[in-house]
């Protein structure tokens, strides 16, 4: 019952790409790989529980709350304090070092503040990680394989019910890859976190509790329509 | 070490400006406060001076006691004085040869002769000579015992008077009234010397310093100058000159009192003698009182 | 709001080579053409107050530019003179005090100015070390010299020969430092003032000889003839006016047709001061007296032509530092068009990306600003002052 949405319509502008999802439940801890064509939807459907993009109608509840019901503003809130998102590109800022990019998140949300004791929590996520020594590098220093496990920290950090992952391996080679997705995913699970991954890597499907085939979700809207 | 120097100078330098900022001339009440004061070349400009002034503002000389005051070399501290004063009476005649040797504004300085320069004598030729304690010393080209013709006195004590007048505009009424006195002493002085020159006429007159140019042409004694010290007995063959003068009734005018040996033998060589002292630098009396002795005694000859 | 501070600090410390060339070039064209403006505006003022100061010269008919500048800067290469006789007449007139000045000679780079304890008086110059001149021969320093030549009380200074060549015989004059001036932000601060006597020792009008009867100058006396002795051409010329030579220091002919540059005549009213402007216009061909704030207004005209093409022409340059600073904006915006990307995927606010963007641009004008805006402030106030350190340093 940790995620839930139902019903949900999206349509960019009048023409074109249209998403409708009649239901999805996914409970807390379960580590889910999204997978699919280009095109079929998955990025749409991460922005959407992001609340990136605000769907035409349904609901998404997170942990009994109405994504869906919420302003912008609250929604951002939502997303900087109560999600986690890692990306294929990392989206790390070149001028930070790691523990100020571990923290950037935290410091763009609207509710948190950066105390000791929540730089205490990052260093030991870092730690997890295996970035202690990289502390304070700076993140152009770092290889491909560090840049994603920041990435990771920051998604992490403010201890969200759920993890978002857009195409996170994409730019790690084969060893990072399965060591970093390992290491999120016994994270999460340690923690009850969803960890939903968008993935085109098929390699690293076993490693999830479950595989949701983008083309079976919508094609449940077919049958059901 | 060197850019704490810099600082530190740049940091003086910006207070050295900021601190000139802050001063203040004396305030033009603060100089008039200052104690005034005029100084004269000598004693008869020196007592013109009082007299017109009557005592209101100092008059000084600063030539000491018993030198020559034309001769004088002020002392560094004598300048930075000379140069506070509010006026300086020189005599003219190229009296003060000091002043150009020191530093002193033209618009403090006063000469008391300057209007009636074609009166100056002139000296035939310079002479260097040495004698007495002042050491080696050469004459002006003119002769400068100028008040020694009471006429130029009088003119002297009326550049005084003008001269203190435009300074003091104040005073123009008092000084107007003293000088007329003044005057009138002076003139009673040139007539008394006239009269007593007349009774003069014709006698071989002999001069112990050529400093009576002024008063052999007014009042028409001519005689001869030697360089004759009061107390310094002259040679033999100084002696010899003076017998050798071809008239006998010779009348040997002194600067000042000669010393008694001297005037003995002078007695004994049946020379008459008479003091007459021109008082350049005169202390112990004022110098109308000792023109008036000057008077007396040469009118007893 | 302090996490966004936080954050600009962190991308201005890891761009701060840039940023700061940035702000350097916009704060030097923000403050140059002020600073060009302030400085020939202080120099003018400086000037005029001079001329203020000083309104009437007197001098040698001729450029009223040489004059005025010679008397009031002792600049001027003239060498035309007025009679020293020119002074008394002036007194004579009770018109006006007049103050002698003869700024002819030089110490290395220093004018030596003849003149007498009037002008003192009249520019309002203090003494800090030592005592006023009073003696033949006494220099009194400026307060720049001092500095410069790194000399005081009880050195020396020495008169520069007016040429190499010099034959006719004008003796290098020593000079002993009686007194130093405080500073007065003037020209006089770099003058040796001496005496106007003294100037013509320099010249070599006045002289003093070796005392002809001591022993030492035996060897060079031909004969003696009663009082007279004849020297030898070998008596030396004293290059010095001691304590033990002052006295016979003399002087050839009449002071009163010695020569001076120009006469500073004091009015002590209005009504005087149009009374002697006539006097000299209408009555005297020989002799001109000049309206020094006339003719420095005049020069000073000029100067701020000048000023103004420079002023254009640092505009211009600001101009196109102007262009360029918006084109490393621009590009700079664009370099971080994948930070803004970045930060709106997290979930950055589109204010808090802009703020973010705009810091860079505002502390890059603030800085500059107040950099200029300081500059500004220390050149209007101390502009001048620094730029004569500079030039005697």
């Amino acid at each position: 019952m940790a995620l839930e949405l139902t019903d949900i319509r999206f349509a960019y502008g009048n023409e074109g790409f249209q998403l409708a999802l009649p239901s999805l439940t996914i409970e807390a801890g379960e580590s889910i790989a999204l997978v699919g064509p280009s095109g079929s939807g998955k990025t749409t459907l991460l922005s959407l529980i992001a609340g990136v993009l605000e769907p035409d109608q349904g609901s998404i509840q997170l942990e009994g709350k109405t994504l869906t019901a919420m302003g912008a503003r609250q929604r951002r809130g939502q997303r900087l304090a109560g999600m986690g998102m890692i990306f294929q590109s990392f989206e790390l800022l070149d001028y930070l070092d790691v523990r100020d990019n571990i923290l950037l998140q935290a410091r763009l949300a609207p509710d948190v503040s950066i105390t000791p004791e929540l730089e205490q929590r990052a260093r030991a996520i870092a730690m997890e990680l295996g970035l202690e020594d990289k502390w304070r590098r700076r993140v152009t220093a770092l290889s491909q394989g560090e840049r994603q496990r920041v990435a990771a920290c920051r998604a992490l950090l403010l201890d969200p019910p759920i993890v978002l992952a857009d195409e996170p391996t994409g730019n790690l080679d084969p060893q990072n890859k399965q060591a970093v997705l390992d290491h999120l995913i016994a994270l999460c699970h340690r923690d009850r976190r969803i960890l939903l991954t968008v993935t085109h890597d098929y390699s690293l499907l076993p490693s999830f509790d479950r595989v949701l085939d983008m083309d079976e979700l919508l094609a449940s809207e077919a049958a059901t329509s | 070490m060197q850019l704490p120097a810099r600082y530190l100078s740049f940091i003086m330098l910006l207070l050295t400006v900021i601190a000139c900022g802050d001063q203040q001339a004396p305030t033009a009440q603060q100089q008039a406060e200052r104690s005034q004061f005029i100084v004269a070349a000598n004693t008869p400009l020196q007592y013109f001076a009082q007299r017109l002034l009557d005592g209101e503002i100092e008059v000084r000389m600063l030539a000491p006691e018993k030198t020559d005051p034309a001769q004088w070399l002020p002392s560094v501290g004598d300048v930075l004085q000379l140069q506070q004063a509010q006026l300086i009476l020189l005599n003219g005649a190229g009296y003060s040869n000091w002043l150009s040797k020191v530093s002193i504004s033209d618009s403090i300085l006063v000469n008391t002769s300057s209007t009636v320069r074609e009166r100056w004598i002139e000296l035939e030729g310079q002479v260097s000579h040495s004698h007495g304690p002042t050491g080696e010393h050469a004459h002006g080209s003119y002769a400068y015992t100028t008040w020694m013709d009471m006429s130029l006195a009088q003119i002297q004590a009326k550049a005084i008077a003008s001269a203190l007048q435009e300074r003091w505009p104040e005073k123009i009424e008092g000084i107007d009234r003293n000088l007329a006195a003044l005057l009138a002493d002076l003139n009673e002085l040139d007539q008394g010397f006239m009269t007593a020159a007349t009774r003069l006429r014709g006698r071989q007159l002999v001069y112990s310093h050529p400093v009576y140019q002024y008063f052999e042409r007014r009042y028409r004694l001519p005689g001869v100058s030697l360089h004759w010290e009061p107390d310094h007995m002259p040679s033999e063959e100084h002696w010899t000159e003076l017998q050798g003068l071809n008239s006998g009734d010779i009348l040997f005018i002194w600067e000042a009192k000669p010393a008694a040996e001297i005037a003995d033998r002078m007695r004994k060589l049946d020379i008459e003698f008479v003091v007459f002292a021109p008082a350049a630098n005169q202390r112990e009396k004022d110098w109308m009182s000792v023109q008036k002795e000057n008077h007396a005694r040469l009118s007893s000859k | 709001m302090t996490d966004l501070l936080y954050l600009s600090l962190q991308y201005i410390r890891y761009h701060r080579a840039k940023l700061t060339v940035l702000t350097l070039a916009i704060t030097l064209v923000l403050w140059l053409p002020i600073a060009i403006q302030s400085i020939v505006d202080q120099t003018a003022a400086q000037l005029l107050q001079r001329a203020d100061n000083t309104p009437l010269i007197i001098g040698a008919p001729g450029s009223p530019l040489e004059l005025s500048l010679g008397s009031l800067y002792f600049r001027s290469k003239t060498t035309s003179t007025l009679p020293y006789s020119e002074l008394a007449e002036l007194n004579n007139t009770g018109l006006a005090r007049a103050i002698p000045l003869y700024y002819r000679f030089r110490s290395q780079d220093h004018p030596v100015v003849g003149t007498n304890p009037d002008y003192f008086e009249y520019r309002g110059l203090r003494i800090t070390a030592g005592r006023q001149g009073a003696l033949l021969g006494e220099a009194v320093i400026g307060a720049a010299v001092a500095k410069s030549m790194g000399i005081g009380v009880g050195d020396h200074v020495i008169t520069s020969p007016e040429s190499v060549f010099d034959l006719a015989g004008v003796y290098p004059l020593k000079m002993p430092v009686v007194g130093v001036l405080a500073p007065s932000l003037s020209p006089d601060d770099e003058a040796i003032f001496v005496d106007i006597k003294t100037s013509w020792v320099i010249q070599g009008l006045g002289h003093g000889h070796q005392e002809l009867n001591r022993k030492e100058a035996m060897g060079q006396i031909l004969k003696r003839e009663g009082d007279n002795i004849i020297a030898n051409a070998s008596v030396r010329q004293f290059n010095e006016i001691t304590a033990d030579n002052l006295e016979s220091f003399h002087f050839h002919g009449d002071n009163a047709s010695n020569p001076i540059s120009a006469i500073i005549p004091v009015p002590p009213d209005e009504k005087s001061a149009a009374l002697l402007l006539g006097h000299y216009q209408e009555e005297r061909d020989d002799i001109q007296i000049v309206r020094s704030q006339k003719v420095i207004g005049e020069l000073l005209d000029t100067v701020f032509t000048v000023r103004d093409y420079i002023v254009v022409g640092v505009a211009l340059v600001a101009t196109a530092t102007a262009i360029v600073a918006v084109l490393v904006f621009y590009l700079s915006l664009r370099l971080r068009k994948g930070e803004r990307h970045t930060l709106s995927r997290i979930g950055a606010s589109k204010l808090q990306v802009q703020a973010l963007m705009a810091t860079e641009i505002i502390t890059v004008l603030l800085l500059s600003a107040l950099l200029s805006g300081l500059l500004v402030v220390i050149t209007r106030q101390y502009g001048i002052t620094l730029i004569q350190q500079l030039l005697l340093n």
